[in-house]
């Protein structure tokens, strides 16, 4: 009969939250789904349990109880990611690895590497030995049936081996149900009438369950049935794509260097290719002569299999580096993604812009400049003038909006990056007045306009002016008081 | 003489705006010397009360107002308006109700066209567009165009727009500034309560606060200088300010007249009333000295024209009675005699001894207050006749001010400075079990760096905002009524609750302007009372009314003196219990001062022991100067009531009568602990200089600390012992009537259904458990068979009716269900009729199988259940078609798991006690039940396992808490010092089943157990049965 395994995590949350939180583990600790008061506890340690805290109550009631208890919300991106790298690593320990519904249960195949460890006992030994060195408590069960194996896990420490389905039967049974990832609602209906454990909720013949428990109790029943048993779906090895070639002898030309990137660049497009996939980015590592590793990422504005307008990101990028010493191997890594099925456009409706030709000049830019080098100016709301806009880097070109406000004639003032510094003034009172550079004098002063803020964090408090010079110029000026100092700010136009 | 007042200007009830008190900004406008201020608190007249009540004490001028938000050409626009008159005023109370009464709570929307007809009013536009329709409508003398200058770039713009327009119309222009503090330090204050309106984070909050704090009150000089280019426009506030000549001093409230029978004036019908009244109450032979006393309170209330609010009052009380609605008056009107005969109270003042100018005096000149207690479940219909009676514009609710506490301070501060929740929730968690102050240790222990800036930050703005106005609610039942309409006097808007409407001024606001408040408070215990009333009636064939229960009942006072009182109004509580065998009430008067005793007054001020002392002849009854003996003589030299100490003031601390009403209303400040600290410089001096020792005069004192958390007056304590009285001659005579009622009544008084089932069974009452076929929707009584009329001595067990638990104790059954069960005609033979007939959903069905209630089908519970979770799906069919299924048989539920399940799904059981299915295993380990406690001696250490029912830690009790465990025998009472509850506090806490070591206590036949150690018994049992009531 074939065998499958069950690795389980128990409370698989809560591990994490410790381990990032390690200075907790002596106190009362609880998960909660919510950060607020009616947040409720879905996971807790073993002293908030004594301290007759319970899964289900509200954060509120909790710190009734324990004022000083340690709360915190985990993230389900959080166990996923976890779980992701728990899977990298049982892989090691067997090809086939599928992870169960439940947070931190796993099927395994234990057929695959078990003859390498000399029996199943040492095999699942092994799994549970690598977890705990890493500080993740686990059971480790040897089974016939996955759902089987499941439950003996939960209802065990440590590595189990059923030597017969009659004792992983007998075993599992004896599973109370509130272990099983089951709605509490109706772990307590079924309570109610006395089904506290797998095995007396099996007893329960399975058509009488639809109607009085719902689909999830009628699943969960049919979930153990053995003519029902479902084949492993192993998780697939999430393999990179890459490419790398030696560089013999080492060599610092660009032109050659291109030359054989675009061989190696070629046969890592027909891999994405098979797969499906486009490349979103590139990551071009070069293992120099003597020298520390160069590393580039060039990311083009849409994800693309277009190997010329690749080759000329990675031209254009390596042509603004100079390397510091001869090429002895490259490597490629391309970050993918599945490749969307471009719509074809209606004739008579495309844009007067051609997008397609500003991204890619923005992406040769980027290519030269670096990724930071293309942004954009997002508004913000806030009175401070260098705090009411946002430059943030952006991957595409868009059409301009037309804005409200744009026929709104305005004056136009150009602001300095940095506020800079007028030449000190004695005394320095606002009152004395701002000092311009030689041959300028203020001929007129408009103003206050005052904006004073920030005082939780550092306290700003400026009163602005518009000044108009001798010569014409209309500035725009500041006097900071904290500082006693006059600034310029900008002109006006 | 200054040049300017300022005219815009919102105090912290413009609220989670305004961050000044309105005391603060005008104490701030006389320190500056400005003649007057206006205050113009948003969509309302919110804190014009406390502004007015500050600037008369310190001369300045309150120009009355509000800033409207006022609908232009289809957009909000706001509009200041200012009341140049009475008139005006009235105007402007009147379009605000209008404003509020379309809109949510909290918000108010005037329409343009409906500030037409309003011409004693100064409207201040902020728009161009305002200014256009306001000068429309009002022309140029009544229309100022606001030019604000608060230094921010985009305001002159705005100005060159509004000076164009107002030019353009011949409008004057006004210099304003919006103040929205007395002192720029506020403005982080400001900018966190604006953050805390629109539900943002500081660092996110970008133009939703303000860009500089220019929003200050500031001197004529700085706005002279920021208007030095057109100082006529602010010269002009001044000449605004002297033409809004309205003070809130003008309000000339007239209380309704009621409709009068023709040929009759308002007084003559009152007398006629009384004098009517008086026959019934004295059955025809008035003794003088009441006559006397009636026609002395007559003559008081005609010299004050009081007489419509006593005929309200009388109304009031006859539509309670023809409706058969309990009600009873409390209060100081309890010393009335003419509220005595025209049957507001029950309490006769002449035969109680009690004085009259307690409640009402030529001197003070003030509104009488009655406070009326109504049946609980049925004042809302009291309610609503007073609305109907009156109309909507004549009557309407006093507010209450929800203001901030450390713990909502802590909470909402925390959270616009972006602190994390769970750091705040802590912090709360940990406010709640101190003191209400905030210290640094507590900052740490929820895990907060105490020196990080934002935590100090949230210190000081969390102390800063404590006291502001949140938001509005409605007082438990004080209303306004008004011969002119309320909305002329005060806004009026809609509360949160249905039907109900509140003005826009609290208890406090309408005491300072003397206006007169009716008071219509909910009590259950007359619910109660009432019901036993109607099952006596029904059953026994007894008819009896609140006057009528047999007076001084011999029996009723042995019951009471051992302090078997459970469900007893106000005698019931632990500390209740405890004097009662101390006390040895043999009289009503007895039961007057015991309800007065156990207070915080006599507590704190070491007044009950010598009294206990004294009344048990161990300490001679002595008086601390003779001219005290007069005051303190009822009471044995011991002064126990408010009016006593009032008097002692007068009397021996030479008190005027309107310091001695000082005291009075300081007392009733409750919690303003500050107004009473101010009386020990005055009093304890005095009271020296008179001879009285000092050990004296500082325990008077400190019992008028303890009145400020709560006293009771000798008439309030007398009309609320009238109420224990009639409940415990309920108890003692009807303890099946007693239950049943009190059952129906809940949720009222100390103690849980749970408990009040049991103490009925431990005095031999049959409780039966719910039966779907027998059960109403409320408890009901019903007649116990011969045989067991027959059966052996046990007196208990005479009586001749029991209790049926009603399926309104079913967890889960609403509305909604009592009418389906009541609509169907019982018996039903089986499960499924019963369900197709009900047509009830899954969810009560499952209710009702878990409590038992389909035991009457021969199904015990889990059969039950497992039935009605398929039938459940039928319910809607009209064919009597059962589903074919297999049925399982589910065991029956062992008598210990019975009791939980009973608990789980109706909070009680009449199947036993939790505590019994232990009670073997106790007993092996020599764990006594309570019953065996109460024969221990004193010094006896034993250990003892109880249910807990009540935790109470009460402020005078220096952080002891008590505990009151139940077990099948009684109860005992746990005494459990600060420290071994900080030992044990989670499980002191939480457990609902308590182990406890101790000490026992006995002193004058009462039994304390002094914990030693607390601890969790080894059972399981418990876990889920019993939610004990805490009071802390």
């Amino acid at each position: 009969m074939k065998r499958v395994s069950c690795v389980l995590l128990p409370m698989l949350p809560l591990q994490i939250l410790l381990r990032k939180k390690p200075n907790w583990s002596a106190a009362p600790v609880v998960v909660v789904d919510d950060e607020g008061p009616n947040g409720r506890i879905t996971h807790l340690n073993a002293l908030a349990k004594k301290s007759r805290l319970r899964i289900g109550m509200r954060q509120t009631v909790a710190r009734d109880l324990l004022p000083n208890l340690h709360t915190a919300v985990v993230l389900p991106e959080e166990v996923s990611e976890v779980c992701r790298e728990l899977i990298g690593a049982l892989q090691t320990f067997s090809p086939r690895v599928e992870a169960f519904d439940q947070a931190g249960a796993f099927q395994l195949d234990p057929e695959g590497l078990r003859r390498l460890y000399g029996g199943y006992r040492n095999w699942a030994s092994s799994i549970h030995r690598y977890l705990r060195a890493r500080h993740w408590r686990n059971s480790v069960t040897v089974g016939f049936h996955r759902q089987r194996a499941l439950a003996v896990a939960m209802a065990q420490v440590g590595v189990g081996i059923s030597k017969s389905a009659d004792e992983e039967r007998e075993r599992s049974n004896k599973t109370v149900l509130r272990e099983f990832d089951l709605p509490g609602e109706l772990c307590e209906s079924l309570g109610t009438l006395g089904i506290e454990t797998l095995g007396d909720f099996l007893a329960v013949p399975a058509g009488e369950l639809l109607s009085r428990f719902g689909a999830r109790a009628s699943a969960f029943h049919d979930s153990f049935a053995d003519d029902m048993q479902l084949p492993i779906q192993p998780q697939v090895f999430d393999e990179p794509a890459r490419i790398s070639f030696q560089v013999d002898p080492p060599d610092k030309d660009q032109t050659r260097l291109l030359f054989a990137i675009k061989g190696a660049l070629h046969s890592l497009l027909h891999q994405v290719r098979a797969r499906g996939e486009s490349i979103q980015s590139l990551e071009l590592s070069l293992h120099l002569e003597r020298a520390p590793l160069h590393h580039e990422q060039i990311e083009p504005a849409s994800p693309t299999l277009d190997l010329m307008l690749l080759l000329e990101l990675i031209r254009l990028r390596l042509g603004e580096r100079s390397l510091q010493g001869a090429v002895e191997e490259v490597e490629v890594f391309a970050k993918t993604v599945r490749a969307q099925a471009e719509q074809v456009a209606l004739p008579g409706h495309q844009p007067r812009r051609d997008m397609r030709t500003a991204h890619r000049a923005l992406d040769r830019v980027r290519a030269t400049y670096g990724e930071q080098s293309v942004t954009k100016a997002r508004l913000r709301e806030a009175h401070l003038p260098e705090a009411s806009f946002l430059w943030e880097p952006i991957q595409h070109a868009r059409l301009g909006e037309q804005s409200e406000s744009a026929s709104i004639s305005s004056m136009v003032r150009r602001v300095y990056a940095r506020p800079k510094p007028l030449p000190p003034r004695v005394p320095k009172e606002p009152q004395a007045g701002p000092s311009l550079a030689k041959n300028h004098a203020i001929e007129h002063l408009y103003g206050p306009y005052r904006v004073s803020g920030g005082w939780w964090k550092r306290l700003v408090e400026r009163d602005y002016y518009y000044a108009e010079t001798d010569h014409g110029d209309l500035l725009w000026l500041f006097y900071d008081r904290p500082r006693r100092r006059w600034f310029l700010h900008g002109v006006l136009d | 003489m200054s040049t300017y007042v300022p005219l815009w200007v919102k105090s912290n009830h413009s609220f989670l705006e305004g961050a000044s008190f309105p005391e603060e900004l005008v104490e701030r406008a006389h320190a500056l010397g400005l003649p007057a201020v206006a205050v113009t608190d948003r969509d309302g007249v919110y804190g014009l009360v406390r502004a007015q009540m500050r600037a008369k004490e310190l001369g300045v001028r309150i120009v009355t107002g509000a800033q409207l938000m006022v609908e232009i050409e289809g957009h909000a626009q706001h509009v200041v308006a200012l009341a140049k008159t009475r008139r005006g005023y009235a105007d402007l109370c009147r379009v605000l109700s209008l404003g509020h009464a379309r809109c949510e709570k909290g918000t108010s929307l005037i329409h343009g066209e409906e500030l037409a007809p309003l011409h004693d009013l100064f409207f201040l536009a902020a728009s161009p567009e305002a200014l256009r329709a306001l000068h429309a409508s009002h022309g140029p003398s009544s229309v100022f165009a606001l030019c604000a200058r608060h230094l921010s770039d985009h305001e002159k713009p705005k100005e060159k727009a509004m000076r164009s327009v107002a030019k353009e119309l011949s409008v004057q222009t006004v210099g304003v500034n919006e103040v929205l503090y007395h002192d720029k330090l506020r403005r982080p204050l400001q900018d966190i309560l604006a953050c805390i309106r629109e539900g943002k984070v500081l660092s996110e909050a970008g133009h939703t606060i303000y860009a500089n704090a220019e929003h200050d009150l500031k001197p004529a000089q700085e706005l002279e200088r920021l208007f030095a280019d057109d100082p006529a426009c602010i010269r002009r506030t001044v000449e605004i300010a002297e033409q809004c000549t309205f003070s809130l001093d003008d309000l000339r409230y007239r209380y309704p007249e009621e409709n009068l029978p023709s040929g009759h004036s308002e007084q003559g019908w009152l007398r006629d009333l009384t004098f009517r009244g008086a026959r019934k109450r004295y059955q025809g032979k008035l003794p003088s000295d009441v006559r006397a006393q009636i026609e002395r309170e007559l003559q008081i209330i005609r010299k004050l024209d009081y007489g419509g609010y006593f005929l309200t009052m009388y109304e009031i009380v006859q539509y309670c009675r023809q409706r058969n609605i309990l009600c009873q008056g409390r209060g100081s009107a309890a010393n009335s005699a003419v509220c005595f005969c025209l049957g507001i109270t029950a309490i006769d003042p002449v035969r109680m001894d009690l004085l009259f100018e307690r409640f009402l005096s030529v001197e003070r000149a003030e509104p009488p207050d009655i406070d009326l207690d109504i049946e609980h479940e049925r004042r809302e219909e009291v309610i609503q006749h007073v609305y109907e009676k009156y109309g909507r514009r004549r009557a309407a609710m006093v507010a209450n001010i929800i203001r901030y506490r450390i713990r909502s301070a802590v909470r909402d501060v925390g959270k616009v400075l972006g602190l994390a929740r769970t750091d705040l929730e802590t912090a709360t968690r940990l406010l709640r079990h101190r003191d209400d102050t905030f210290n640094t240790e507590l900052l740490r222990e929820a895990g907060l760096d105490k020196d990080a800036p934002a935590t100090q930050q949230l210190w000081s703005l969390a102390t800063q905002v404590l006291d502001f106005p949140r938001h509005l609610s409605i007082h438990p039942g004080g209303f306004l009524l008004g011969h002119r309409p309320v909305d002329e006097i005060v806004p009026i808007e809609p509360a949160s609750m249905e039907a109900r409407t509140v003005i826009q001024w609290d208890k406090y606001d309408v005491d300072n302007l003397a206006l007169f408040k009716v008071d219509l408070l909910g009590l259950g215990a007359l619910s109660c009372i009432h019901r036993a009333f109607d099952l006596l009636r029904e059953h026994k064939g007894q008819d009896l009314e609140i006057a009528t229960v047999p007076a001084e009942d011999k029996a009723t006072y042995e019951m009471v003196s051992k302090g078997d009182t459970v469900g007893v109004f106000q005698i019931e509580s632990r500390a209740q219990m405890a004097m009662l065998p101390r006390l040895q009430p043999r009289t009503f008067y007895d039961l007057v001062i015991e309800v007065a005793l156990v207070r915080p007054g006599p507590i704190q001020g070491d007044m009950v022991h010598p009294y206990l002392r004294r009344r048990k002849g161990e300490e001679e009854v002595d008086y601390p100067h003779p001219k005290l003996e007069r005051i303190l003589k009822k009471t044995l030299g011991v002064p126990i009531f408010q009016e006593q100490v009032m008097k002692l003031a007068v009397d021996a601390a030479g008190y005027t009568a309107g310091e001695a009403d000082q005291l009075r209303r300081d007392m009733a400040a409750w919690r303003k602990s500050g107004r009473i600290e101010k009386h020990r410089a005055r009093m304890v001096p005095r009271m020296l200089e008179e001879g009285i020792p000092e050990e004296f005069a500082e325990r008077v004192f400190s019992q008028i600390r303890g009145f400020g958390e709560y006293g009771f007056p000798e008439s309030h304590a007398a009309s609320f012992a009238l109420l224990a009285y009639v409940t415990a001659w309920l108890r003692r005579h009807h303890h099946e009537a007693f239950t049943c009622a009190i059952l129906n009544a809940q949720p009222m008084g100390f103690y849980s259904p749970a408990t009040l089932v049991e103490d009925a069974k431990r005095h031999g009452v049959e409780v039966h458990p719910i039966d779907i076929n027998k059960s109403q929707w409320d408890c009901t009584l019903f007649p116990i068979e011969n045989e067991k009329e027959q059966s052996p001595v046990d007196a208990a067990k005479r009586r001749l009716y029991g209790v049926r638990m009603g399926l309104r104790y079913v967890k889960g059954l609403g509305v909604l269900e009592r009418d389906r069960v009541e609509a169907t005609k019982r018996p039903l033979p089986n499960l499924a009729t019963f369900v197709r007939q009900t047509g009830l959903n899954k969810k009560a069905l499952h209710a009702l199988a878990e409590a038992g209630a389909f035991e009457c089908f021969g199904l015990n519970r889990r059969n039950a259940i497992w039935q009605v979770r398929s039938l459940s799906r039928f319910a809607q069919d009209s064919l009597p078609l059962e589903p074919a299924s297999s049925q399982i048989s589910f065991a029956s539920l062992a008598s210990e798991d019975e009791v939980i399940w009973d608990y789980r799904s109706s909070h009680h059981s009449t199947r036993g006690h939790p505590m019994r299915g232990l009670r073997d295993a106790l007993r092996s380990r020599g764990i006594p039940e309570a019953s065996r406690i109460h024969g221990c001696g004193h010094g006896d250490e034993l250990e003892y396992v109880g249910m807990v029912i009540c935790r109470q830690r009460p402020g005078t009790a220096s952080g002891v808490t008590f505990f009151t465990l139940e077990d099948e025998t009684g109860f005992v009472n746990v005494v459990v010092w600060k420290q071994v509850f900080d030992r044990h506090a989670a499980l002191a806490k939480t457990a609902a089943l308590l182990g406890v070591t101790g000490e026992i206590q006995r002193a004058d036949g009462v039994i304390h157990l002094i914990a030693k150690s607390l601890w969790a018994p080894d059972v399981s049992l418990a876990e889920q049965t019993h939610r004990s009531r805490d009071f802390h």
